[in-house]
């Protein structure tokens, strides 16, 4: 290396570096490249169209902020939401991604002309920030062991399936930006804590505030940094620098985060934040009793530390205790509780067991979203705890931590997915920097050669030998290597393209001679709603479209997915799951003008509302004990069906009235079988409305959107209002029948 | 003896009487008194006296068997429950219903009020009681409502049957019985005095430990090793489902005709063994990489090494197939598979 200083390798008259330099940016761009095209999948099979549900929202508040000022953003009430309470929506949300989509659009407009759709911004922001985020990871893993590693795990993190899970193209959710923000604080924190650096401190806080103003996952950060320094702490590694970073990031940080109105106070006042909290006192303690140390003799100082330890101790506990009990200080939140206490969600707490993100994680899902790195990562811990640096001390409360996390909530792989990333990376590249190195095979060589080239020829061949066998020996672990990687790529593509890339708006199926066809169901029947109901009307649907139908629709709905009021989504619930009178008095109180019900039993679509009934009657039960009952639902056995056998309570239920509805006249006369559940919908059964009527059924099905009728004219009941219309229009009925066998000819 | 004397009086006295008459309120409270537990004990030899003839009163049945030969699983584990039930209902009401209880004589349900008696049948001592029902299985909990009929009663239709639904047992018995009988169930948990003398015993023993071995524990604790193969032996389980296996408790496998499965069918399931199997996997393969870096490197002779490294990329490589393989087994279609193994 001195040689290297003293004249710099120079290949064709370039400098080494300069050329390491070039390679690098142009593995940075292919990296880029790779995580942003395999994001596109979606995009390319379907268009360029916001997913699923959440998004939705996002997009939503994001063609207001661009549409309105920063200020009226953040004074933003929604009167269309949660109807009729309405939603404080700018001092509710995380703006972060809003802001950053609304930045981007305003550069392109304003500095450089460029008029692009506010919603492809969206679309592609995602993917965009997957590139940075595989560049955050190289430097975080360039802190952990060196540039090499750093370039393993940006490839990894840029192609890992666990977090193109949540950053496809048109996923357009807190947490596309979020993880490119985690892997950057946690970079400047390390930096920060090596260096002892304010600068760096300052950096961390910045992007911590970023992440705070993007996803409520920050508490993350909170909790972790806190931890890494505690742990360094207990084992003896209090060193100024440390010190230094942390004071800094957590003054800062604090004061940043609490700028976001809807963190506000939360900082000082939530058992999640008292972490951060406490150790900053007891950094500040250590400190202290580190200046004591080197002032006073030993002797002293033990007892020094033994009182104030106790007291310390004693006054910290007692006041956590004091400050709950007066309530300054708030109690930890459901989402927590519901990590630990596994049974607590399921208790307590059924709107955030109900959400299919927050089901355990069984291990296929493991080595689905992270393929061969999944083996890596406990050698990669292995080998943090040989070298065990304060860095390192990092990874492994990270990685037992987020294992444990991962393992308890299916959408916290996220979270796993870069650790796995950097960890398998150090595994990799520390394999790697011992069979790639094919240099010290011919130097050795060199140098034997230049010793015995003075002796015989004779011993040639065994010279040769000892070169071909550490050469062979290192190939065999080179190249399958090489192919457990390729496979790895195969993997992430596979994975990406099946299980991650569909919008869920628009579904897509193979025709029996294997074309695609498009189910679009969702998006005919909000488009209906769009251009056909008065602009006023109220939707009531399950919140899992709320963000839906204000998105697409652009109708009030009583309830959306920020599940801020469970009362209110149990009112919902109870109008699904009771007969139709009791629901019709919900119906008119709420000023409910549709209903909107999903069902798949015609096509086979397994997400639908019957699918989640027993949710919708378990979180009204929460609320309502005496009108509702979960048994009920269930047939003498406790089966959940719904054909011949199911219970009356089932039977009269709004949702499998709404769900089945003229459902059996499909198949003429026969029995209708649900195709997702299996079951033969009897046809003599068939349910009759008297409260609603059915104004819009999708292509498939799938969407069935009812009109609540308005009170009788004359005073009727609406039961004999219906049964009375019924009779007057029989005879139309039979010239019905009439056409007919024409058609069922046809089918025969 | 007290109980068996008050038995045999039992019987004797439904002898004497021609017609089955049924007992009274005030027997049943007698005859709960001095059962253990407050439970009444069914078997062949008084099932008639005490179910048939005029029934003053709210009777809950366990049909039930603690015998090992039968070994039901689901029995033992709901014993608990119903005998804290009945105790609990006992302690409230040592002398029947009190006078409050009595006054407001008919509820919105219009069930009448009446005491509640719990008892327990056992299957080896009542075979002929099961006939009746001709049950299938156990556990069961039959309802029988008072009636005013005298005589023989068809004892399959008039009770009710508590159904075994998914949940907490306690609560589900608790509102069933609050159902049928219009009563509210208070539980009373008795206190467990050995469970706190044991914690406080282990408490003792464990400052007094830390206190002598102070010293030990500390070096022990701050061992690198120890925090090593703990974090090592966490991150294995949980990644490999261990989590999965607490919160939906799997069964550890499967048993179907006379085959094992080891694997459940489906990404999204999974038994306990999978993740004993899984885990295995992992930590083997982890294990050989970190040979291959650590270890192997430092064998200086040559052919030595190249053995050395042959075996172990070797034993990678069919882990890794027979990983591939078992993940391909789980369905959903998965392409990539270095051999077929099953």
């Amino acid at each position: 290396m001195s040689t290297a200083k003293a004249s710099p390798l120079k290949v064709y008259g370039v400098n080494i570096e300069t050329i390491r330099l070039l390679l690098k940016v142009i593995i940075f761009i292919s990296i880029a490249g790779a995580a942003i095209s395999s994001r596109l999948f979606s995009v390319i099979r379907f268009e360029s169209i916001i997913h699923e549900f959440d998004p939705w929202f996002n997009f939503r508040a994001t063609k207001y902020l661009v549409s309105h000022s920063f200020y009226e953003f953040l004074n933003w009430f929604d009167d269309r939401t949660w109807y009729p309470l309405g939603r404080v929506t700018g001092g509710t949300l995380y703006p972060g991604l809003m802001v950053t989509s609304g930045a981007i659009w305003h550069i392109l407009r304003e500095w450089f002309s460029l008029p692009v759709d506010i919603r492809n911004i969206c679309v592609l922001l995602a993917p965009a920030f997957s590139g940075l985020t595989a560049i955050s990871t190289y430097f975080l893993t360039k802190e952990m062991k060196d540039s090499n590693a750093g370039l393993l795990a940006a490839i990894f993190m840029g192609i890992a399936p666990g977090y193109i899970s949540r950053s496809v193209a048109g996923s357009y959710d807190n947490e596309a930006i979020a993880i490119t923000l985690l892997m950057a604080t946690f970079y400047f924190w390390i930096k920060a804590m090596k260096i002892g650096s304010v600068f760096y401190g300052t950096l961390t806080a910045l992007f911590y505030f970023y992440m705070v103003s993007a996803w409520g996952g920050y508490v993350f950060i909170t909790n972790l940094i806190p931890l890494h320094v505690f742990v360094l702490l207990l084992m003896g590694r209090y060193t100024h620098r440390l010190y230094t970073a942390y004071s800094t990031w957590y003054a800062l940080g604090t004061l940043a985060s609490m700028q976001i109105p809807f963190v506000g106070f939360i900082p000082l006042r939530s058992n999640d934040h008292m972490a951060a909290l406490g150790v900053f006192g007891l950094l500040q303690l250590v400190a202290f009793g580190d200046y004591v140390k080197s002032k006073v003799p030993t002797t002293q100082f033990k007892t020094f530390l033994a009182i104030s330890l106790t007291s310390v101790i004693l006054l910290g506990v007692a006041g956590l205790v004091g400050l709950t009990a007066l309530g300054w200080i708030a109690p930890w939140g459901g989402r927590f509780y519901s990590l630990w206490d596994t049974n607590y969600a399921k208790i307590h707490i059924p709107i955030i067991a109900s959400v299919s993100e927050h089901q355990p994680t069984a291990w296929p899902a493991f080595f689905f979203d992270t393929g061969m790195l999944i083996w890596l990562f406990p050698a990669g811990v292995y080998i943090c705890f040989q070298e065990m640096r304060d860095e390192h001390v990092f990874i492994i409360i990270y990685s037992v931590l987020c294992s444990y996390f991962a393992g308890v909530m299916v959408r916290l792989m996220l979270t796993l997915t870069p650790i796995i990333c950097v960890t398998g990376a150090i595994s990799l590249s520390n394999l790697f920097d011992v069979y790639l190195n094919i240099v010290d095979v011919f130097t050795t060589k060199e140098e034997e050669v230049t010793e015995k080239s003075t002796k015989k020829n004779a011993k040639k061949s065994s010279e040769e030998k000892k070169i071909l066998l550490p050469l062979i020996t290192k190939l065999i672990v080179t190249l399958t290597f090489a192919f457990y990687l390729f496979y790895f790529v195969l993997h992430c593509t596979w994975v990406t393209n099946n299980a991650y890339s569909s919008p869920s708006v628009v579904l897509a199926s193979r025709n029996p001679d294997g074309s695609q066809n498009i189910i679009d169901d969702y998006r005919e029947a909000y488009y209906w709603l769009r251009m056909n109901t008065p602009e006023d009307s109220k939707v009531l649907a399950w919140w899992d479209y709320g963000y839906q139908i204000g998105g697409m629709a652009d109708r009030t709905t009583l309830v959306d997915n920020n599940t801020w009021n469970n009362t209110h989504i149990a009112t919902v619930g109870k109008a699904m799951s009771s007969p139709e009178d009791k629901a019709y008095e919900i119906f008119k109180k709420h000023d409910v003008d549709y209903v909107l019900v999903i069902f798949g039993g015609l096509i086979g679509f397994s997400g639908d509302d019957l699918n989640k009934f027993l949710w919708m009657v378990r979180i009204s039960e929460g609320v309502w004990p005496d009108e509702i009952r979960e048994r009920d639902f269930f047939t003498e056995k406790g089966e959940y069906k719904l054909d011949r056998e199911a219970s009356q309570t089932m039977k009269d239920s709004v949702m499998y009235k709404l769900s089945y509805y003229r459902f059996a006249e499909l198949f003429g006369g026969r029995d209708a079988p649900d195709r997702v559940r299996n079951q033969q919908i009897p046809v003599d059964q068939a349910p009759e409305l008297h409260v609603l009527e059915e104004a819009f059924t999708s292509e498939n099905f799938m969407v069935r959107i009812y009109k609540v009728k308005d009170l009788d004219n004359v005073g009727r009941d609406l039961y004999e209002a219906t049964k009375f219309e019924n009779q007057i229009s029989k005879p139309l009925k039979r010239s019905r029948v009439v056409k007919r066998p024409a058609l069922a000819l046809r089918e025969w | 003896m007290h109980i068996t004397l008050v038995k045999i009086y039992l019987v004797l006295a439904s002898l004497f009487a021609c017609a089955i008459a049924g007992l009274t309120n005030s027997e049943m409270l007698d005859l709960a008194k001095t059962s253990s537990k407050n439970i009444i004990t069914i078997n062949d030899k008084n099932y008639e006296d005490l179910l048939y003839g005029v029934r003053d009163f709210h009777l809950v049945i366990l049909m039930t068997s603690e015998s090992t030969q039968i070994n039901c699983v689901l029995c033992r584990e709901f014993r608990p429950d119903f005998e804290l039930i009945a105790k609990s209902w006992y302690q409230d009401h040592p002398y029947g219903l009190n006078e409050v209880e009595l006054d407001e004589e008919y509820e919105e349900s219009g069930i009448a009020k009446k005491n509640v008696y719990f008892g327990r049948s056992e299957y080896t001592e009542s075979r002929n009681l099961f006939q009746i029902f001709s049950l299938a299985s156990i556990p069961k909990v039959f309802h029988f409502a008072p009636t005013e009929d005298t005589g023989v009663h068809n004892l399959v239709a008039q009770s009710s049957e508590y159904q075994f639904f998914q949940g907490e047992q306690l609560d589900l018995v608790r509102n069933f019985l609050n159902q049928k009988t219009g009563h509210q169930y208070n539980i009373h948990v008795p206190v467990n005095y050995t469970v706190i003398g044991l914690n406080v015993a282990l408490t003792i023993i464990g400052l007094f430990i830390i206190y002598k071995f102070n010293a030990q524990i500390v070096k022990f604790l701050s061992s690198p090793t120890l925090w090593m193969l703990v974090s090592s032996a966490l991150i294995l389980m949980f990644i490999s489902g261990y989590m999965f296996n607490q919160i939906r408790q799997t069964p550890y496998l499967r048993e179907q005709n006379g085959q094992t499965q080891y694997f459940s069918q489906g990404q999204q399931t999974q038994f306990g063994i999978e993740t004993q199997i899984v885990a295995f996997i992992y930590g083997f393969m982890s294990i050989l990489v970190i040979v291959l870096i650590k270890r192997v490197p430092d064998i200086s002779n040559s052919f030595v090494n190249f053995i050395a490294v042959s075996i172990i990329s070797i034993l990678i490589f069919v882990f890794y197939s027979l990983f591939l393989s078992v993940f391909g087994s789980k369905g959903l279609g998965y392409p990539y598979q270095f051999m077929k193994l099953f």
